[in-house]
């Protein structure tokens, strides 16, 4: 039986360097209130232009529509907006309210979206984290193996 | 019967303890089986640290012991940090911790360590000089060479001769030993290379035409797959076949000229150690010119060969007559290709040329052994036989059975197959276009690109049964898990791993990747790329 690899993606990949770095400065300053109204704006296009992209990449067209994403997006700026604008509390928390819904409506979409970015955003924060394991780990295997070959052999 | 009438039957049987008492007395002279009550006294409490030409280096038994574990320990942190139980930082304690541990140790152990000598060591030196045949082609057969290219216009060889006895023999029966031992130089054609086409077809026909009449045609089909079997057996001399070859060797280390003693070492509540060892060596130096080929054969030793300019350099197990598993086995320069069969190279570093290797018998010896406990025997292996592939500019193609495999700036096509060992590839600067790949059966594949390697190459990263890890992000080297059939081998089998997202490509179908992953494995034709298959291995690939 052939199981094409896509099946069971788990998260959607960011694919843009620069845009995911935006995104997360943008979120992170969000989360400490000191986001300016530039900010949100940027952080509104980065939105939409995600989501198209994404929606492109992962989505399959018999579920969703661009058109779909556009509005959940659009709907999910307003929110943003209003929550910045009235000092509402943290972005996560709005996120948790409207990914409770079971349905796929515009806002959902766009919460499923946004708590997919929030994922990505939490991975790129500990990914300086991730690289770097990963190439200790090889360095220290690699120094284990010249300390074994170190200490198993006498010379004459 | 009584005893005289058998004696009447039998004649010589009144001769028999008179016979008896002669063999008592060869036997003595020829075999070690006495040498057990001949121990050499070592102090007491003592272990073998290593082993030495002529005797041992024993230290006390208490400190080796507790090397011994700490060493043990070393491999635990070395399991725990491959299977990822463990973090780096707190292997790295770890390791600091058990490194600063053993550096005093061993420390303590050198400074307690004494050599016993197990047998007296005898010396001498032979030289020659020769100029070279107009083919330039030059064979060495011997069991310790050393190879250093130079510039002279001749051939030098010098030979260190040595001899070993346990007792106190007379001088002139040393001085015939080593005199037994010299240096043979021929010019002419070398029979170990076999026939030529020509020599074997005119076999053949006249086989055919005096015998072949009288077998059937399955008969003579499976005939013709031995003949054919036989052609292939040392086809790597082809190029020595019909021409004057120029072949140094060494008279005097034949099985039958060399015999065997026995050096024995005996500790008080220690080790007691008897080891059957030869009694002659000799150790080969060849300066040598720059040539059309030069082919080095045997050689289980030792042999280093030292910046040589030569075509190409053939190195094969072939007619050594004795052997050392703790030999060193280098080449660390040489302008022109390496073709090495069943030879235990432990290190090619400096290569201007293309490596070629076959190496599929086991060369490990550290760590194998039988234990016994209560009714159960364990035959342990090895550990795996390490060896390094440093600096080749045209590329390698390495089959090996089971080695320790280290790989780091080679430029050209890198083609692996190390079936049940580990191997480890840096690639540090941009890879050729062309299909690389490293494939095993069990063994670890580790590979760590710099970004301009990363950038210069698709990869693909595959496991039937074993674990994958990388730190390069899904979006650039993307996840695929999938069942299909095993077009190398028509079964059907799971496979994961993961592979290049490139941008602006479409990634490979399934159906595709089936049939890369069979070419991977046959290495036939298939598109470019750093292609990395183990079967039931873990898998690493790191951008650094």
């Amino acid at each position: 039986m052939i199981e094409p690899d896509d099946v069971n993606r788990d998260s959607l990949p960011l694919h843009n360097a620069a845009l995911q770095a935006e995104l997360a400065a943008a979120i992170e300053r969000a989360r400490h209130r000191v986001a300016s109204p530039e900010m949100v704006e940027r952080l509104t296009a980065s939105v939409l232009q995600l989501t198209h992209k994404d929606a492109h990449r992962s989505f399959s067209p018999r579920y969703l529509n661009t058109v779909w994403i556009r509005g959940g997006a659009i709907a999910a700026t307003i929110v943003l907006l209003f929550s910045y604008g009235f000092q509402q509390p943290k972005l996560p928390e709005v996120v948790q309210e409207t990914t409770s819904s079971t349905s796929i409506t515009k806002i959902s979409l766009v919460s499923f979206n946004y708590s997919k970015i929030e994922g990505d955003l939490d991975r790129a924060e500990t990914k300086a984290e991730e690289v770097s394991e990963g190439i200790e780990l090889a360095a220290i295997r690699l120094e284990i193996r010249e300390s074994l070959e170190r200490f198993y052999y006498w010379s004459q | 019967m009584n005893t005289k009438l058998f004696l009447r039957y039998v004649p010589y049987v009144e001769f028999m303890p008179l016979a008896y008492a002669f063999l008592c007395v060869i036997l003595s002279r020829t075999s070690g089986a006495d040498d057990w009550e001949k121990h050499v006294k070592a102090p007491p409490n003592h272990a073998v640290l290593s082993d030495t030409l002529n005797g041992w280096y024993l230290v006390p038994i208490a400190s080796k012991q507790v090397y011994d574990e700490t060493v043990r320990r070393l491999e635990s942190l070395q399991t725990e940090v491959e299977s990822g139980h463990l973090k780096a930082n707190d292997a790295k304690v770890e390791l600091v911790e058990l490194t600063s541990q053993l550096t005093v140790l061993r420390a303590t152990l050198q400074a307690s360590r004494v050599h016993i000598a197990g047998a007296e060591i005898h010396e001498q030196t032979e030289t020659i000089e020769f100029e070279m045949g107009p083919e330039k082609r030059l064979v060495i057969t011997a069991n310790h060479v050393r190879v250093v290219g130079w510039e002279g216009k001749k051939v030098k060889v010098e030979l260190k001769k040595t001899v070993l006895s346990t007792d106190k023999k007379p001088v002139k029966s040393v001085e015939d030993e080593l005199k037994a031992i010299r240096i043979v130089h021929q010019l002419g054609r070398v029979e170990f290379a076999g026939q030529s086409d020509a020599q074997w077809d005119a076999q053949e026909a006249e086989f055919m035409a005096k015998e072949g009449a009288n077998l059937s045609k399955e008969q003579l089909a499976e005939r013709r797959v031995i003949v054919n079997e036989i052609r292939q057996i040392r086809a790597y001399h082809r190029d020595l076949l019909d021409k004057d070859i120029d072949h140094v060797s060494v008279a005097g280390l034949e099985f039958n000229n060399n015999k065997s003693i026995t050096k024995s070492v005996k500790s008080e509540g220690g080790v007691t150690r008897m080891n059957l060892i030869r009694q002659r060596y000799a150790e080969m130096t060849v300066y040598v010119p720059s040539c059309t080929s030069l082919c080095i054969r045997g050689a289980r030793r030792g042999l280093q060969v030292e910046n040589l300019i030569v075509s190409t350099l053939t190195i094969v197990d072939e007619d050594s007559t004795d052997s050392d598993e703790r030999g060193r086995f280098d080449l660390k320069g040489l302008e022109g290709n390496l073709v090495c069969i069943n030879f235990p190279l432990q290190t090619i570093k400096k290569v201007k040329g293309h490596v070629w290797v076959e190496s599929t018998t086991e060369f490990g010896f550290q760590g194998a052994g039988t234990t016994y406990r209560d009714d159960l025997r364990d035959m342990t292996p090895s550990r795996q036989f390490q060896v390094d592939v440093d600096e080749v500019t045209q590329g390698v193609d390495l089959l090996y059975a089971r080695v320790l495999l280290d790989l780091a700036n080679i430029q050209g096509k890198i083609n692996v197959k190390n079936e049940f060992g580990d191997t480890h590839l840096v690639v540090a600067s941009s890879m050729a276009e062309t299909t690389h790949r490293i494939v095993s059966l069990t063994g670890r594949i580790d590979v760590e690109l710099s970004s301009a390697a990363w950038d210069s190459v698709n990869v693909l990263a595959v496991t039937n049964h074993g674990g994958v890890r990388t730190n390069i992000p899904r979006e650039q080297f993307d996840e695929l898990d999938l069942t299909g059939p095993d077009k190398h081998d028509n079964v059907l089998r799971n496979w994961s791993g993961f592979r290049k997202v490139v941008a602006d490509e479409d990634l490979m179908p399934v159906f595709d990747l089936l049939d890369r992953f069979a070419a991977i494995l046959n290495d036939t034709a298939r598109a470019n790329g750093l292609d990395l298959i183990t079967r039931n291995g873990f898998l690493v690939v790191v951008r650094k």
